[in-house]
Order: C-alpha cells, then sequence, then structure tokens
C-alpha cells in the first residue's frame, strides 16, 4: 500500500481503476462531440489533439494535470457528476475555477459530488499505471494505491 | 434550509442572511456555491463586481443539468444585479442537424434575456456592451473574453464556468482568488520571438500549448486590437491561459521587472517563425478543404472592414464564411462594402463558428480552413492556415 498526501479541493471518497494523462484535458474539446451528445451518449475523450482519444472516463479516477479551454467545462462537469457519468474521483496538479465550478454546482443544486484533489507529488503520477485501483480520501486529504 | 459551516470565508451579516435562505432557497444556493467556489480556492471574502458576462448561451439539447437550473432560478424571478453581456447565437438555420441540437434554443435565450441579461450574443463582449476599465472586478465566463478582460484592459476576473457565472451575475459578488490578486498576475513564462511575418493566432495556439495555465510575458510586438483578440482566443482554447503580457503594449507590463515581480521567469521559451509556419497545413491539403471560415472570437467592424476589403470585385472559389459580431454587423450592413462581400459568393453571419459547424463537420466530413487558432482547435476536422493563406484558397488573393 502506498500512499501520497494531496489537497483537497472538494470532498468525499471514491475508489477507482485510474486513467492517467500527462496532458491536460480540455473537457469542452472532449466531451461536446457527436458520439457524448446522442441518445444513450458516452463520456468519451473525443478530442483528437489528447493522447486519451477515445477513451471513457466513467467510473475512472482521472489523473491530469489541469483542465484547459473553454468555460463551457462546467456543463459538462456539472451534468458528468450530477448523473454519475462520469469520472469517480479527479486528481490534478493545479485545480481551476472551470473544473470546481462544476462539481460546486453538482453538490449544492443537485446533491452528488466527487472528490477533487490537488497533487503535484510527480512520485505519484509516475506510480499510478492505467487500471489499477485508487482510492481516493477527500476528507483526509490522502491518494491510496493499492 | 440548514446554514453552512464556513469556516474560511468571512461573510458580512446580509451575505450570511442570504446563505442561510433569509431572501429565498434559490438565492440562498447561488451564495452557496459562490460560497463552496470560494473556500476551494482559500478566498477570504466575496467581493463586488462591476459586471458579469455569461457563456452559456446555447441551448445543447443532450445537456441537461444547466437548463434545468436556469429555469428554477427564472422561475424563483431571481434578476442579474450588475450589467450582464451573453455570448453569441449557435448554430445556422441552414443545417437540420443543428436545428436539432439546438431545439429550444430561442425559449432558452427568452430565459436568459428574462434575468436582465443585455441580448449582445457576441463573446466579444468588451467592444460595445460591456467596456470595463483599468483595475475593475469582474465575474465574466468565456476564456477568450476573460484573458482580453485581464491581459489588454487590465481588468481582473477568473475564468468562470456557465452557471457559477449567473450565480455571481445575479449577487454582483465574485469570490477574492486567483487573478484578482497582484500575486497572480505576474509572468511566468518569458516567450522571446524570433518572428518575421508575425501570426498571432498561430502565436497563441502555440504558447497555449507551452504554457497550460502560466502567464506568458510576450517579447514586445505592436499587436492590434484584433491581434490581441485572435491570439488570446487561442491561448485560452489550445491551453488553459487566463493572462498574458506583452513587453511595452499591455497595461501592466512597463517592463520586464514589474511583470516578473522582480523574480526570474520559471521558464523561457522562443518561438521562431518556423514554429508558427509549422501550424499552417501544406497548401494542397488547404487546398482540398471543402469550406472557409473567418471569425472565431467574432471579428469586430474593423476587422471585417479590413478583410472584406479583399472580396471587392472578386468571386469566392470556395464556400467562405465570415462571423462578425452582431453590432459590428449591424454597422457593416450601411456600408458599400457588405454588398461587395455578398456579392463575391461570401456568407456574413453573427453566428459561433465553431457551434454552428460542429455537427456538420461530424457527419459531413467536410474540412474547414480557419485562420481562427480557436476554431482550429475546438471543431473536429479544421486545417489552420494564416490570414493570407485562407483567402489564397477562397480566390481573392493571389
Amino acid at each position: 500500500m502506498r500512499e501520497f498526501k494531496a489537497r483537497r479541493v472538494t470532498g468525499g471518497c471514491a475508489n477507482g481503476p485510474a486513467l492517467k494523462t500527462s496532458q491536460a484535458i480540455n473537457f469542452t474539446g472532449a466531451m461536446c462531440k457527436p458520439a457524448n451528445l446522442v441518445p444513450g451518449r458516452k463520456a468519451e475523450i473525443r478530442d483528437n489533439h489528447h493522447e486519451l482519444f477515445g477513451k471513457n472516463v466513467k467510473g475512472k479516477v482521472l489523473l491530469f494535470p489541469s483542465a484547459v479551454g473553454s468555460t463551457h467545462t462546467g456543463l459538462v462537469i456539472l451534468d458528468l457528476v450530477s448523473r454519475g457519468q462520469g469520472p469517480v474521483a479527479m486528481i490534478v496538479q493545479q485545480a481551476d475555477s472551470l473544473l470546481v465550478s462544476g462539481i460546486v454546482l453538482s453538490e449544492v443544486w443537485y446533491g452528488p459530488g466527487i472528490p477533487l484533489l490537488e497533487c503535484d507529488d510527480p512520485a505519484l503520477f509516475d506510480a499510478v499505471s492505467d487500471g489499477e485501483m485508487v482510492e481516493v480520501d477527500g476528507d483526509a486529504e490522502i491518494i491510496r494505491l493499492a | 434550509m440548514t446554514s453552512v459551516e464556513v469556516d474560511l470565508m468571512e461573510l458580512t451579516s446580509e451575505q450570511r442572511n442570504i446563505l442561510d435562505g433569509g431572501q429565498g432557497a434559490e438565492l440562498a444556493d447561488c451564495m452557496k456555491t459562490l460560497v463552496r467556489m470560494g473556500e476551494a480556492f482559500g478566498a477570504p471574502r466575496l467581493v463586488p463586481i462591476k459586471s458579469a458576462h455569461l457563456t452559456g448561451s446555447f441551448k445543447i439539447t443532450s445537456f441537461k443539468g444547466y437548463y434545468e437550473l436556469l429555469q428554477r432560478i427564472v422561475d424563483a424571478g431571481l434578476k442579474v444585479s450588475v450589467p450582464t453581456t451573453l455570448n453569441p447565437h449557435p448554430g445556422y438555420e441552414y443545417a437540420p442537424q443543428n436545428r436539432l441540437l439546438f431545439r429550444g434554443q430561442k425559449k432558452h435565450e427568452s430565459l436568459l434575456e428574462t434575468l436582465g441579461v443585455t441580448p449582445n450574443y457576441s463573446c466579444v463582449c468588451y467592444e460595445y456592451h460591456n467596456k470595463p476599465d483599468f483595475g475593475d472586478i469582474l465575474a465574466w465566463a468565456e476564456s477568450s473574453a476573460v484573458i482580453y478582460a485581464n491581459s489588454v484592459i487590465g481588468a481582473r476576473t477568473n475564468r468562470h464556468a456557465l452557471f457559477a457565472d449567473i450565480c455571481q451575475a445575479i449577487l454582483g459578488l465574485t469570490p477574492e482568488f486567483g487573478y484578482l490578486l497582484d500575486e497572480n498576475r505576474r509572468g511566468r513564462v518569458r516567450v522571446k520571438l524570433d518572428v518575421e511575418n508575425m501570426d498571432a493566432p498561430a502565436l497563441g495556439f502555440l504558447l497555449g500549448r507551452k504554457c497550460m495555465d502560466r502567464t506568458p510575458l510576450i517579447d514586445h510586438y505592436p499587436f492590434d486590437v484584433a491581434e490581441l483578440k485572435n491570439m488570446g482566443g487561442a491561448m485560452a482554447a489550445s491551453g488553459g491561459v487566463t493572462m498574458f503580457h506583452v513587453l511595452g503594449l499591455t497595461p501592466e507590463a512597463p517592463d520586464e521587472e514589474t511583470v516578473l515581480g522582480g523574480k526570474e521567469a520559471e521558464e523561457s521559451i522562443t518561438i521562431t517563425q518556423r514554429d508558427l509556419d509549422e501550424l499552417r497545413a501544406d497548401h494542397g491539403v488547404q487546398k482540398s478543404t471543402a469550406m472557409v471560415a473567418i471569425g472565431c472570437p467574432q471579428m469586430t467592424l474593423k476587422e471585417v472592414t479590413e478583410v472584406a476589403g479583399y472580396f471587392v470585385g472578386k468571386r469566392v472559389k470556395k464556400k467562405t464564411m465570415l462571423h462578425a459580431m452582431p453590432a459590428a454587423l449591424r454597422e457593416f450592413e450601411k456600408t458599400d462594402l457588405f454588398d461587395e462581400v455578398l456579392k463575391s459568393g461570401a456568407e456574413i453571419y453573427e453566428h459561433c463558428p465553431l457551434s454552428g459547424l460542429s455537427l456538420r463537420i461530424g457527419i459531413g466530413q467536410q474540412r474547414v480552413l480557419t485562420p481562427s487558432g480557436k476554431l482550429h482547435y475546438y471543431l473536429e476536422g479544421t486545417e489552420y492556415g494564416d490570414l493570407n493563406d485562407v483567402l489564397q484558397v477562397c480566390g481573392v488573393v493571389d
């Protein structure tokens, strides 16, 4: 069991398989695409500038450096979180207002939230591999790898 | 309505009363949204804003939450309390897919107007309807407007998500963190230019990639308003850049020491002509595209007038769509140049090209050539060319 200290941005606890990228994610560019907009839609990263192109974020602990791009990020995250369609937790090196707003809006207006933690320890990003189970304890500000 | 535990942020008694539900459940939730956001970033308090700008002007049928919340606050009778502008209309009428995707657009716009929002329908809100002064505190969404306000005007705003922007417009308040504070406005990446032919949107696209969310300090270059707009728009799309400085040009960059706050830059990079040129697709690829889209962010009057000049007495060889801000287009329509553009076969719109073209491309697989770094980033199936490339492909420049 390896543990990493992190900073809580939004609280809560979650477990899930890791999906990791060293590239920042533009959620508008990734999610506002036909595959994610049609009925029975997916939560696939459809940004063809991104290395996670085609990967589904649902149920994952998503590790990425930061969110970039359009302020529609809030629209996307709000729906992913409030409807349980998105990642179960997010770990970033730096949180930004767009990502946080999406989670906060879901929490305040709908109820469901997910933990968002900031961790700039490069050892965490090196240690995690895709699909590995990650335990995120937002309240204790700890990330555990099995 | 239960009381929210606030240990970090200091609220006035009126703010506390709103939070505790004294002025209704919806206003309490607006306040709770700002308090939670503020807590996430360690904001000590909420501060008054001069204006707001909203990003969520599109009714995108597939998304639900934002629209439900908007309906809820309109039903509760809430109104914006500061001057508030709004992003462009989406879509073109002609595409059936767009009519489906943006079904309910008129109702969505009427809900926003019921809140008291100015119906400017432009991402370039700062040109006519929402003109902040240096030092003003704002709560703006729309990444291209935010970066312009911070960098070129010297006003102060974080990048806000949709609906969080509405909560702030209603309360007239924003949590004090991030780009509201001097220490977060300093340059972090020193950008040297080794460039003969400036291509501002390409520079913006590259800097977004390289800087991510760090503020660049760029060598002096006499960028004009349109270049600053188009460069910033691209930087805020390919990256999360919220502010940039241009030495001796933008208001908080009189000299290097001031911008860097007496520190060393975290990183120093050089952008060469070759870097800029590499973003441009090969000529053959450019020619193979099905259409040309210009104006993302929307063109100002000066910009559309300049571009229009190339179309006089010419005939376009390819479907060409120009996009201008509505207020600029109303003025431009009165000029002879407007008729010349139409005579050339080019089309001119006041919509957002990104939303208008999104599904058309996805389904039709028709590639688009654009001199917009922002549109190139967002729209699937685009090729980039500088303005001269693009005008050549249109067939109006030799």
